[in-house]
């Protein structure tokens, strides 16, 4: 027999009068997600397959791309501009390879309804499952990116600390946090076309605001409170804590980020819920 | 009683967009998302559907037949009402959505499977019946793009009634396909209905409806105007369109008329006759019957092409006639005018159907006005030739000699 969510014996609350008594989206959210766990599975290996047919050299790409950065940033930092990290490599690619797959994860996650607008508007589906498979798909790419980042910490003999215990952590913690915001993203994609255009800028910024081709202490004194104000800061500069200065990353931070990330996943996912009521016409 | 299926009071309502500012600036601008009609698809509607029974559902174009089933099948939610489902529902709205082109056909399985809820060892251990269901073994490993939209399309079906429901819906799926496999869809119904599952059945096809429903329900733009017995509904249905002849001038508020063209020459009215002359719009297989289509057009215009074409309700294109087709060139026309067709025999079989005409240029083909689905028309049989979209004038022989026909 397959599995339904409990929700489908019981009656259906019309979408106005909102009552007080309507069940806790994330709890609903969550529901879903088991029930329709093979759809998420499905849709991931779809991603995962079609992503990189009929290119050469496949998955490697997502191996490939951030070497490459990696190799065009460690000439323009530490050859031309001089930042005075050793080894840069490292430094980098432990902040760069997070950076990437937070910015691929929304960058999917947006367009996630409206690039399946055929089946939302036919088919009855958890539509939670269309953002959750961009972060799931990319998840996946995440882990073969650190495999990659081990690898190399290795070569350049920083070494792999016990400090990576809090990797997991971080991951999860980064998982919350783009889930929140890619749900966002996904479901005011519906509505305006032109948030997938106001990623890509926003992205950019983002990315020379986070502390990832240089270290925070690099930023002059008066910037510094809007550097640290920013969340993928203390997220970033966790990462670089535990692989390239192998030890524990601050605590501060890391409480911050959490309680950010929870509150993020806490309204995406419920803004979202009400938001997919009108997918199926507005897609 | 069960009610399987509970509407009260559900009303939807739908946006139509003449304009729609699809970016945040326009949208910020004019303090909301585009300039648009609302209009009601149902209007307060409720009734129930007992557990175990079949429902047809019929009602002309646009009338809000499909949106109950996406209502019913959470696709969309009411505005207002309240709508109780008890079961596992599964929606066959439109086959094969949700397949992917690159996928081959065992991979499609699975993903859709899993679109429809079933779990991976469940959709293996059907995996077989699907595949035999849908007679498609020997390209099951092919890419899904390859398909004919036949293929296709059994496919969706073969997939969607393995996800075993409790409440089944069905939207003019059976309308297409070829009859073989029209004839394995209906005898699958027939098993649903015998192991007593709960059927919602929305088709133009009536003889279907008077078929398989245990009950029927009459939709006219967004209000139930008809509940009771397949028969009492379907003939109420065709009285409907019946009267409209009385009325003609309520034919311009159909939903469904589409129109375009350059208006260098337009069409000021499209009328059906009967032999007597006056306008008709219900026949009897095999009536004669002259369509008249009335032009203006403000300059003279060289080389017009006029054309009539008939599609029946659920989009199944019929038969399409034009002057050049006929061998008739036109070499001009000027101020006001009427071209006539006649069809000394319309050789459809029943049902409700759409009559188009359109003005074209000879050379290039451009169109003047093409008024879409203008009039809207049905055919009865007086008594059963056959069954299908065309009468064909057929004659039976029986071992080499022709039988002798007895009464009906």
């Amino acid at each position: 027999m397959p599995t339904e969510p409990a929700e489908i014996s019981t009656s259906r609350q019309p979408v106005r009068p909102r009552v007080g008594s309507a069940p806790l989206p994330l709890t609903r959210g969550i529901d879903h997600t088991v029930a329709y766990w093979e759809l998420l599975s499905n849709l991931v290996s779809r991603d995962l397959k079609t992503r990189y047919r009929g290119s050469v050299l496949g998955v490697f790409w997502s191996l490939l791309n951030p070497l490459l950065l990696m190799l065009v940033y460690t000439v323009v930092f530490s050859v031309i501009v001089r930042v005075n990290i050793q080894p840069y490599p490292i430094f980098l690619l432990s902040g760069l390879v997070p950076w990437n797959i937070f910015a691929q994860t929304l960058t999917i996650a947006t367009t996630s309804v409206t690039d399946n607008a055929g089946i939302v508007r036919k088919v009855y589906f958890p539509l939670v499952i269309l953002p959750l498979s961009a972060v799931a798909s990319t998840g996946v790419h995440m882990l073969i990116s650190l495999g990659l980042l081990a690898v190399l910490a290795i070569a350049f003999h920083v070494g792999i600390g016990l400090s990576l215990v809090f990797l997991p952590l971080l991951v999860v913690l980064q998982i919350l946090f783009s889930t929140g915001i890619g749900c966002l993203l996904a479901a005011g994609q519906v509505y305006f076309r032109d948030v997938q255009y106001f990623l890509s800028v926003l992205i950019t910024v983002w990315f020379f605001g986070t502390p990832i081709v240089y270290s925070l202490d690099l930023v002059p004194q008066r910037l510094r409170p809007f550097f640290e104000a920013n969340p993928m800061s203390w997220l970033i500069s966790s990462y670089q804590d535990i692989w390239f200065y192998r030890r524990m990353p601050s605590f501060l931070h890391l409480m911050a980020f959490t309680v950010v990330a929870a509150l993020v996943v806490l309204v995406g996912l419920s803004a979202y819920d009400r938001l997919s009521r009108g997918f199926a016409e507005e897609v | 009683m069960v009610a399987a299926v509970a509407f009260d009071g559900v009303s939807k309502r739908f946006r139509v967009y003449r304009q729609r500012h699809h970016s945040l600036k326009e949208a910020f601008i004019r303090r909301r998302r585009g300039v648009y009609d609302e209009f009601w698809v149902l209007r307060g509607i409720s009734f129930q559907v007992e557990s175990g029974t079949t429902l047809g559902v019929i009602g002309p174009n646009g009338s809000g037949k499909s949106t109950m089933l996406k209502l019913i099948a959470r696709i969309l939610h009411p505005n207002a009402g309240r709508i109780t489902v008890g079961g596992r529902v599964s929606a066959l709205l439109e086959l094969g959505t949700g397949f992917h082109p690159d996928y081959t056909g065992r991979e499609n399985i699975y993903l859709n499977g899993a679109l429809l809820g079933l779990r991976r060892d469940v959709i293996r251990a059907r995996l077989d019946e699907i595949i035999d269901f849908a007679a498609i073994r020997p390209f099951i490993d092919n890419a899904v793009k390859t398909y004919s939209s036949g293929m296709t399309m059994r496919l969706g079906f073969a997939i969607a009634v393995n996800v075993d429901p409790e409440i089944l819906l069905i939207d003019e799926v059976l309308a297409v396909g070829d009859a073989e496999f029209a004839q394995k869809c209906y005898a699958r119904i027939s098993q649903f209905r015998a192991e007593g599952k709960t059927i919602i059945l929305v088709s133009h096809d009536l003889d279907a409806i008077r078929k398989f429903s245990d009950r029927a329900i009459l939709i006219d733009q967004g209000d139930i105007r008809a509940d009771g017995s397949p028969d009492e509904v379907t003939n109420r249905y065709l009285n409907d369109v019946r009267r409209r002849q009385e009325h003609p001038e309520e034919l311009a508020d159909l939903k469904t008329t589409a129109r375009w063209g350059t208006h260098e020459a337009e069409i000021t009215r499209i009328e059906m006759l009967g032999t007597d002359g006056r306008p008709r719009y219900a026949f009897d297989t095999g009536d004669p019957l002259e369509v008249v289509v009335s032009y203006r057009c403000r300059r003279p215009v060289n080389d017009p092409v006029f054309g009539i074409s008939i599609s029946r309700a659920d989009g199944v294109y019929c038969y399409a006639a034009n002057t050049r087709a006929n061998g008739i060139r036109i070499p001009r026309v000027a101020d006001a005018g009427t071209v006539t067709c006649s069809l000394p025999q319309l050789n459809l079989l029943e049902g409700s159907y759409f009559l188009s005409a359109a003005i074209t240029d000879y050379e290039r083909g451009t169109t003047f006005d093409h008024w879409d689905r203008r009039v809207e028309f049905t055919v009865r049989q007086k008594q059963y030739y056959a069954g299908g979209v065309v009468y064909m004038d057929d004659h039976w022989q029986v071992d080499g000699t022709t039988p002798v026909h007895s009464p009906r």
